[in-house]
């Protein structure tokens, strides 16, 4: 895999974004330096529940449209997702550890991020456990959208729940509550993590169709040695 | 955690294991990614 520009385009901004953060943006006086992880797991957080509803929709669009590419889409989004969502799961933690005192609280959030986790690891299992495509497009399409359902509930989760997970500072109808340069490195960051999220669905995508071109290639291979042609010719 | 008045709370070491980790993750990711298709691409 050559790097494409949209990748380099991805490394130099998280570059620039990382730069931003350590070197110029105020440490925040309660929290220290912890506070500079919000930079990335927020963005990791967005990001992963793009992917995933991405995936719902491309999956949904499969079940009308039964186009093969939408189901690529929505199995690439899925595992790009899995990956962001990882990050927010151990970037949470680390957070919470100096800041609570502990690294994890099965609060409302919490516990329901880790549940979209591990509805994306049983869809990527689901898929390698089914080897008609047709059935495992659709069966995928559907994990796809439940999980999806998850999502605004998981964002909801701070007002319907007492929770120890802090309130929307940044996404929430009225202006944003933290210094404008603490928002304008966030909003670096943030587009740093949308091209990295970009690239790396791209080429989840390009794997996609290449495997399944040698998946053909293969079945193309065992067909010719299996006819009674080519039996005979080795015979 | 030590703390001076009027000084932010030492929390550097878990802001630093937090983009070590980060790091780790996605650039762990896009290596599998380039391996996978390296591998798919190659005749077997």
């Amino acid at each position: 895999m050559k790097l494409s520009k949209l990748g380099v385009l991805a490394v130099l901004a998280l570059i620039a974004a990382y730069v931003r953060i350590i070197y110029f943006t105020p440490i925040e006086a309660l929290q220290g330096a912890a506070q500079k992880i919000f930079y990335v797991h927020l963005p990791s957080a967005l990001m992963g529940f793009a992917a995933v509803g991405i995936a719902a929709v491309s999956g949904g669009l499969y079940l009308w449209l039964r186009d093969a590419r939408l189901d690529r889409i929505a199995e690439s989004a899925v595992e790009v997702g899995l990956v962001f969502l990882s990050a927010v799961l151990v970037t949470g933690p680390l957070w919470a550890r100096p800041i609570w005192g502990t690294f994890w609280t099965w609060d409302a959030r919490l516990t329901l991020t880790l549940f979209l986790w591990f509805i994306l690891v049983g869809y990527v299992i689901l898929r390698g456990a089914i080897e008609n495509p047709e059935l495992r497009a659709r069966y995928s399409a559907v994990l796809a959208i439940l999980g999806a359902i998850l999502v605004p509930f998981i964002h909801l989760s701070v007002y319907l729940f007492r929770t120890l997970h802090p309130q929307p500072i940044l996404i929430k109808p009225s202006a944003p509550s933290m210094p404008g340069d603490m928002v304008e490195t966030m909003m670096i960051s943030l587009g740093a993590f949308v091209l990295l999220f970009a690239w790396l669905l791209h080429e989840r995508y390009l794997l996609a169709v290449q495997r399944e071109h040698a998946s053909e290639a293969l079945e193309r291979d065992d067909a010719l040695v299996t006819s009674p042609v080519m039996a005979g010719r080795s015979a | 955690m030590i703390t001076l008045p009027g000084q932010p709370p030492d929390t550097s070491f878990w802001y630093h294991a937090a983009y070590v980790a980060a790091t780790l993750i996605y650039g762990g990711y896009a290596v599998s990614l380039w391996w996978r298709r390296r591998r798919w691409r190659s005749p077997s």
